[in-house]
């Protein structure tokens, strides 16, 4: 890096006569790689290369102790063809669809509260973002204690008269579980990007507005949501990727087993699974390109919807 | 933070491998011949609990007082044992020794030769071999190599809990199948939140069952399913009704995380389990009044499983004689003694049966009755998700109704003859 920065300088002076605008840009070009140089390495060793070999791996029969042979594209259909992989995908996507909505609706229900001049303003903020900087692991872990047979939820609903079920070994209600916790995690972290929009709105559109008449609820349906697209678009893409890569909570919350009868098993855990469990580097390969192309398809939806920008 | 983890996850097992490599250069250097002589090795194993992992490090330190010019990294693993190893092994830089589990993955590693032979070491240095007893010694041998020591095991025997016994006015604990369904009958009071028997129904706290009825999971030489059998489908049935009628329940139920817990807690009547629960029940329920005794017998054997754990030297090891003296001191007469003495789990060596440690803590006389009658509990290699996720499903799906034992045990043998014939 050091060296980087003594140097360029003293080259620009002795080449600098010479040089036509073009090479100057090209030379800056250069100058801004160096500059980026260590991220783009760390990038390409610990990230773009890792996707790229789990592309290769998805090629291969290997148990990661064994030889690794080559089988074609023979993975993909194999995959396909297990009850397994659609369980993962319907957990999944089931898991997507539930929490995305609700916790972008719930981030900017609260964010919209949190703009306005309320006491224990600051509170309140810290109080709704500290899920976020708090581990994911501690969280689960303290959630095993709230869904216990004879936990904190239960005991709340025993109060009203219900009694509540075995949330985490019924596989009717595991999932849920994982949703209730999982929005109750994001949201918050949701809505500090919410309040970071909210302010980028200029208050005299509010202002004419008010002068024209409009109620607090129109104002906020229709200039709040309108120009906080790009605000939601962010949101919702970020929490389409998180959602369909959820893998922690389920792990740590099904205890490594995706249980109870693979009612958590979603598809990051399924892969984890197939590769470091069950000897089945290929097919877990496969099933990462595969969720690859999904988010990927997601996205794009998401962007053809929300992506565009809005202009007053 | 989910995006942080599938980061993780998505760069697989090259990172892991690229990661462990790096850390293992750091170890790399500092192994090898210093210039005193000192061999450094590693010892990697997991650990039942802090204190296992202290009465180890203290052990390590007197092996080291008599070989000096060996000396032991203790690394242990801590969850997921077996998934951090392979990556070790992918990284070419797996501990010099290893702790190999019975089950498992140990048939993979020995299938794969990511162990290495001893027969060469035990005969060059006199090891008694024949001093230990040959079902757990079988379980780390292929083909008449030997691949693992064994340092120590427990089988599953029955733990009762005293003050609910004496509470449901039963005066000794069962020795059949017939006493033992009415002393779970007996001991269940639902409103109590207290229940006969409280175990999970994975296939470990099961198959005994089976071998008690004269059946089996498979044919002793591996090849065959046996699960549709009479004998079988007579021993499934017997436990999975324990559940039906309601005398026996699964650990969440009490809100428990494993039946030793749910037994600690007090909710459990009994509890099958083997001598690790001994020194956690001391620890976290020491008010839990507890005996041990041998599986009650079935309507044709009585039989348990039972758990050896072996060490092994790994193909990674740069220094495979020292290893072999590590094992040696640790396995030897003395050292095993030692280990015996810490309570953790009872000896692989017939001649340490009779160690005063057993006169002083005669609750785990019940255990040791059961080590004649019990089979060391293993699978063939590629078995792992069959025995964790099948035979777990299928007997959950029995014990809530969804299915009878005859469907369940049709869809296993099915799954098993199809996992055997790859």
């Amino acid at each position: 890096m050091v060296k980087v920065v003594f140097n360029k300088p003293n080259q620009g002076l002795a080449l600098g006569t010479s040089m036509t605008g073009r090479a100057q840009a090209s030379r800056n070009g250069v100058t801004g790689y160096l500059f980026t140089a260590p991220t783009i390495i760390l990038l390409a060793l610990f990230t773009a290369g890792p996707a790229f070999y789990a592309f290769y791996l998805s090629f291969f029969s290997w148990s990661l102790l064994n030889h690794m042979h080559f089988v074609g594209l023979s993975n993909y259909p194999q995959l396909l063809e297990l009850p397994l992989f659609w369980i993962a995908v319907r957990n999944s996507v089931v898991f997507a669809f539930v929490v995305v909505p609700t916790q972008t609706l719930i981030a900017l229900g609260i964010a919209a509260i949190l703009n306005q001049k309320l006491p224990a303003r600051g509170f309140f903020r810290l109080a709704f973002f500290f899920p976020a900087i708090s581990s994911s692991a501690v969280i689960s872990i303290i959630f095993m204690w709230i869904y216990n047979k004879f936990g904190l939820l239960n005991s709340f609903l025993l109060l009203v008269g219900i009694h509540g079920p075995d949330w985490l070994s019924n596989p009717s209600f595991a999932l849920s579980a994982i949703m209730l916790m999982n929005i109750w995690t994001t949201a918050g972290y949701f809505t500090v990007v919410f309040l970071a929009g909210l302010q980028a709105i200029p208050v005299s559109l509010y202002e004419a507005a008010a002068i024209d008449g409009a109620g607090s609820w129109r104002m906020f349906s229709r200039i709040t949501v309108p120009l906080l697209r790009p605000t939601t678009f962010f949101v919702v893409v970020m929490g389409i990727i998180g959602t369909l890569q959820m893998f922690d909570q389920s792990f740590i919350l099904s205890q490594g087993t995706g249980g109870p009868l693979h009612s958590t098993t979603t598809l990051v855990l399924l892969v984890y699974q197939f590769i470091f469990s069950y000897g089945k580097v290929g097919l877990g390969a496969a099933a990462t390109v595969l969720l690859f192309m999904l988010i990927l398809a997601v996205t794009l939806a998401a962007n053809r919807w929300l992506g565009q920008t809005v202009d007053y | 933070m989910r995006t942080k983890h599938w980061k993780l996850m998505s760069k697989g097992a090259m990172v892991l491998a690229i990661a462990t490599l790096s850390a293992g250069c750091g170890a790399a250097s500092a192994q090898g011949n210093n210039s005193s002589g000192v061999v450094t090795i590693t010892l990697s194993g997991w650990t039942s609990s802090p204190v296992e992992a202290q009465l180890m490090t203290k052990e390590l330190g007197y092996f080291e007082k008599a070989y000096p010019k060996i000396h032991v990294n203790y690394r242990p693993i801590s969850g997921n044992y077996e998934a951090l190893l392979k990556t070790r092994f992918v990284a070419g830089d797996a501990p010099d020794v290893i702790y190999v589990n019975n089950g498992g993955e140990s048939s993979t590693f020995i299938a794969n030769k990511d162990l290495i032979p001893l027969n060469h070491y035990i005969k060059s240095s006199h090891f008694p071999i024949q001093d230990f007893y040959s079902s757990a010694l079988s379980l780390f041998s292929s083909h008449g190599q030997i691949y693992g020591i064994p340092k120590d095991q427990s089988p599953l025997a029955l733990f009762y809990n005293k003050t609910l016994f004496q509470k449901a006015g039963i005066t000794a604990p069962p020795t059949t199948w017939a006493e033992l369904a009415a002393d779970a009958k007996a001991l269940t009071k639902p409103a109590l939140h207290q229940y006969g028997l409280i175990n999970s129904v994975q296939e470990p706290r099961w198959a005994e069952f089976l071998l008690e009825s004269g059946g089996g999971v498979m044919n002793a030489a591996m090849t065959r399913m046996t699960l549709t059998s009479p004998a079988s489908l007579q021993g499934y049935r017997f436990f999975v009704n324990l559940y039906r009628d309601h005398y026996a329940t699964t650990p969440p139920t009490v809100g428990a995380q494993w039946g030793g817990q749910a037994f600690g807690m007090g909710d459990a009547g009994m509890v099958v389990s083997g001598n690790w629960l001994v020194p956690f029940l001391n620890q976290t329920y020491p008010h839990t009044q507890f005996g041990i005794v041998p599986m009650p017998k079935g309507p044709v054997n009585a039989e348990t499983l039972t758990f050896p754990v072996a060490y092994g030297i790994t193909k990674d090891s740069l220094h495979p004689q020292a290893s072999w003296t590590l094992i040696r001191y640790l396995t030897s007469k003395q050292g095993m003694t030692k280990w015996m003495n810490l309570g953790l789990a009872l000896p692989v060596r017939p001649s340490l049966i009779n160690l005063p440690y057993y006169a002083q803590h005669p609750v785990l006389q019940g255990l040791i009755a059961d080590l004649p009658q019990s089979q060391a509990w293993t699978f063939p290699p590629g078995f792992v998700e069959y025995v964790t996720t099948t035979m777990t499903n299928q007997t959950t799906l029995v014990i809530d109704g969804r299915e009878s034992a005859r469907q369940a045990l049709k869809v296993m043998q099915q799954d098993g003859t199809q996992l055997l014939g790859q």
